[in-house]
């Protein structure tokens, strides 16, 4: 239908210019990612050989698999810790706090805040509270609750944009039935926010996968596979750092860069295609 | 209404012009090989390609002073040992990492910048301070000047351990130092070393620096003595001094010396010498330095290659 | 289970309450030690140094600078795509560009630093270095620009969402009454999703002045005092500076407390820009109250 509008309407020239205008800026940004990701490819990828997917990491081979295996425990537990909390504070500003309620505005400054306080921040704090104050050291365990912290906002953010986007006439129908408000949370708010709370939750994965900042202090640099919690480990993106920090394997650096870029294209077509199943359950 | 439409239209060129801009400049990367891909890209594994011709460097434009960060231990040997000491050159570009330096000089025709032997490459060129190249053998005989011990520290509790004693003793000994000579420099073994069997856990931290040589020492030692697992973990000179003190790690890596007060609190040992060598662009013709001239350069006493008499 | 939502609420401002305390318990001496105003206004960073100075007001201002020009370059692009992808692309096209922000958005702060490093620095040392005789091309304006990058996916993505989140019924009442597309989405569905776009911009900024190891890797980190226009100069902003020295600091000296001051600065400056948005946010929420009204 809309289209049918465009061919009708004579466009003028100031809708030339806004046509234009959101053209170039699209088409900008997907030639700075394309330019991006192919330059890391054609650096990385021809460095890339099976050795580099071995068990353990030796000065020989620079093998990625622990901090693969690091990166999959790290996303892991971070969420295990902060989208139950995420979730639960959404739900709780939309769903059951009053508008506009001092105790609800608190609540949001707060997550803004939090939304943009600087990774290298938590960084500081992760370093100086968990490791530090609360005697984790330099571990795995600390690094998750930094992060945890620090994806907190996002998922809030998206699952109560995702909230206030469902219209209130559900809400009433399922009341209406007969459903308290718990039941009406459960089984008709949430499962008709999935995709958007997924889609906080991508947010969050592609942050956990792709920080070094905040982690650089919590978690160490081992790079042996992590034996508990309390390991020291490395991500990929810190094992990225790590390796072409003392620029002995720049080669393998651009290589893991390649993987890690793969395993981020890979996290995403897999959420999109659940939130697409998602989308196709609820309609 | 009218204040809207005049804020709408300026912010519609002003976008219009920026997005203009950013697309000349998102072009110029594209279509512009010489620019963007040639140097930089290539300066890792095809060095070849890298160097413009000589006759193209340009004598009176600016030095690119190249510096690593304030407390890194590359630093502190660097400064102290050229007399820069605290007057590091204000507009010198600050980077952490020694690849970044690297890297940094081979993409700037004009660049100076220092970094340790076992990082160096030839997609840079060394420069020979007085008229001497670093190599194993000026470093050892001291005619090189820019040079620096690799040290482990443990403090007198984890030094008596029988594990941290007999990994030390592998550092020090012929295999040991025969992996240190391959990048480094090695200041003479303590001779064989046979594995007694021990088993548990070593917990090693520090430098960066000294991380590429103590990784390969792990790989090692764990081949000969398999019940042992050992632990590296990055943080600095700094934090490998203070962790190793506290006992918070069983041994700590250093790659400057110690200060008077570190030493009383640990043992030291050298497990290999470096040389920090100054490096500059592959296209600059200049092959000899003197220290002074280091120095005045990186105190920003001489900003312009024209300075510099080789 | 209210109780329990309530609990789960509280959690983020618990959070912020423990950053505050410990950054400031833990910041707040040694900037009391060194002195507040020449800790803020101390144009010196020499924490090493046999008379050591810590002043960090070239890296307030290099924070400043860098963020703005990132916002100058980035924020247009990105609003401009977003309404590209809400409204104006072929599905097709939209069907690609979908995931390739999301990889944008993942693609790790690392990889864009090397990108910097290998791509834009010398880019613009080789355009500009002679003409401003350039020391190299870790400046501010590559800090800038490729901050600009970075916040892209950031600010499109919320901005989509919130355009997106318009009801139908307004572009369809725009068009009934004669606007074109360019117009009803221009003039009717974007102003709608003002707050919405206003949100991806404070992400925006939040990304730009959080970002750490890519600034740091082309910024330069200079200790210098600049100017605005001087944007082909090198400048360190405060995240770079915690970055830079927090791994060689021994815990507990004058130098690690430094640093933790410098990061209990960066916060207050968070809490100072999240305080300018709401107001902005809730003088919008207002102006469009009335107009309801009238």
């Amino acid at each position: 239908m809309g289209k049918v509008l465009i061919l009708t309407k004579r466009k003028k020239p100031g809708d030339w210019a806004r046509f234009l205008l959101t053209w170039a800026a699209g088409f900008i940004t997907v030639a700075v990612l394309l330019y991006l990701v192919i330059f890391i490819m054609v650096k990385g990828i021809p460095h890339i050989k099976p050795s580099l997917f071995a068990f353990t990491y030796t000065p020989e081979n620079q093998s990625l698999f622990p901090a693969l295996v690091t990166t999959v425990l790290m996303v892991g537990f971070t969420l295990a810790v902060a989208v139950p909390f995420g979730v639960s504070t959404a739900v709780y500003l939309v769903e059951y706090a009053s508008r506009g309620s001092r105790l609800v505005r608190v609540i949001r400054t707060t997550t803004e805040t939090l939304a943009g306080i600087p990774s290298i921040v938590y960084g500081l704090f992760g370093y100086i509270f968990f490791c530090d104050l609360l005697g984790w050291g330099k571990s795995i365990l600390a690094g998750c609750f930094t992060l945890a912290v620090m994806v907190l906002p996002i998922i809030i953010r998206t699952t109560e944009e995702s909230l206030k986007s469902i219209p209130d006439a559900y809400r009433e129908g399922s009341f209406g039935l007969g459903a308290g408000r718990l039941r009406t949370v459960f089984r008709v708010i949430l499962p008709c926010a999935a995709p958007g709370i997924f889609a906080g939750v991508i947010l969050a994965i592609g942050r956990i996968v792709g920080e070094t900042a905040a982690l650089l202090y919590t978690i160490g640099s081992v790079i042996q596979l992590p034996e508990n919690l309390f390991s020291q480990g490395r991500t990929l993106a810190l094992h990225v750092y790590n390796l072409a920090a003392e620029g002995l394997y720049n080669d393998q650096a651009y290589a893991t860069a390649v993987v890690l870029l793969a395993v981020v294209f890979g996290i995403n077509l897999l959420a999109a295609r659940v939130e697409r199943k998602f989308i196709r359950a609820v309609s | 209404m009218k204040m809207k439409k005049v804020i709408t239209i300026t912010v519609t060129i002003l976008a219009l012009c920026l997005s203009a801009g950013m697309f000349a400049a998102c072009s110029s990367n594209d279509g512009n090989p010489s620019v963007s891909e040639n140097p930089p890209a290539n300066n890792d594994n095809n060095p070849v390609d890298s160097p413009a011709p000589a006759s193209d460097f340009d004598s009176s434009r600016r030095i690119a002073v190249f510096t690593r960060e304030d407390g890194s231990g590359t630093r502190d040997a660097f400064a102290s040992i050229t007399g820069v000491g605290d007057d590091m050159y204000e507009e010198a570009v600050v980077l952490t990492a020694t690849s970044e330096i690297r890297s940094s000089v081979a993409g700037n025709p004009y660049a100076i910048g220092y970094v340790s032997s076992g990082s160096l490459n030839d997609t840079v060129k060394a420069l020979a301070i007085g008229g001497v190249m670093p190599s194993a053998e000026t470093i050892i005989s001291g005619r090189y000047p820019i040079q620096r011990p690799f040290l482990i520290v443990t403090n007198d509790e984890k030094d008596a351990s029988s594990l941290v004693k007999d990994f030390i003793a592998f550092a020090l000994s012929a295999e040991g130092q025969e992996i240190a000579s391959d990048g480094w420099t090695s200041a003479g073994n303590t001779g064989g070393y046979t594995p007694i069997g021990l088993s548990g856990t070593l917990r090693i931290g520090g430098s960066t620096s000294v991380d590429p040589l103590m990784q390969r020492l792990r790989a090692a030692y764990i081949e000969l003595n398999p019940n042992v697992s050992v632990e590296i973990s990055g943080g600095g000179s700094g934090t490998g001094i203070s962790e190793a003190t506290s006992g918070v790690i069983d041994i700590g890596m250093s790659s400057r010396s110690l200060r008077d007060a570190e030493k009383e609190a640990l043992n030291e040992y050298t497990i290999a010498l470096d040389g920090v060598v100054v490096i500059i662009n592959n296209a600059n013709p200049v092959g000899d330095i003197d220290i002074e001239t280091v120095k005045d350069i990186f105190t920003g006493e001489k900003t312009a290659w024209s300075e510099i008499n080789d | 289970m209210r109780g329990v939502f309530f609990t789960a609420a509280l959690a983020s401002v618990l959070a912020v309450a423990l950053i505050c305390v410990f950054l400031f318990a833990q910041g707040l001496p040694p900037m009391l030690k060194i002195g507040v105003l020449d800790f803020l206004t101390g144009q010196r960073w020499r924490p090493t140094a046999a008379e050591p100075s810590f002043g960090i007001l070239p890296m307030i201002l290099g924070s400043v600078y860098i963020t703005g020009g990132a916002v100058i370059l980035g924020v247009p692009v990105g609003i401009l795509t977003a309404i590209f992808m809400a409204e104006m692309c072929p599905k097709p096209v939209y069907r690609f560009l979908k995931p390739a922000i999301s990889l944008m958005a993942g693609v790790p702060s690392v990889i864009y630093g090397f990108f910097g490093m290998m791509v834009l620095v010398p880019a613009i040392f080789e355009v500009f270095g002679k003409r401003f005789d350039m020391m190299s091309g870790n400046s501010m304006l590559a800090a800038s620009i490729l901050l600009a990058i970075m916040i892209l996916p950031t600010v499109i993505s919320i901005a989509e969402t919130n355009i997106r989140a318009v009801p139908r019924e307004l572009y369809e009442g725009a068009v009934a009454l004669g606007a074109s597309h360019e117009r009803a989405v221009f003039k009717v569905m974007v102003p709608a999703a003002r707050s919405g776009v206003l949100a991806a911009v404070v992400l925006g900024i939040g990304r730009a002045i959080g970002e750490t190891m890519a600034v740091r890797m082309v910024a330069g980190n200079q200790t210098v005092m600049r100017m605005p226009y001087e944007f082909f100069s090198g400048t360190r902003t405060l995240t770079s500076n915690i970055i830079l020295e927090m791994g060689y600091v021994e815990r507990g000296s004058l130098h690690f407390g430094a640093i933790v001051a410098t990061g209990a600065v960066l916060f207050v400056f968070i809490l100072g820009i999240n305080l300018l948005f709401s107001v902005l946010n809730q003088d919008i929420e207002k102006k469009r109250n009335k107009k309801g009204a009238g």
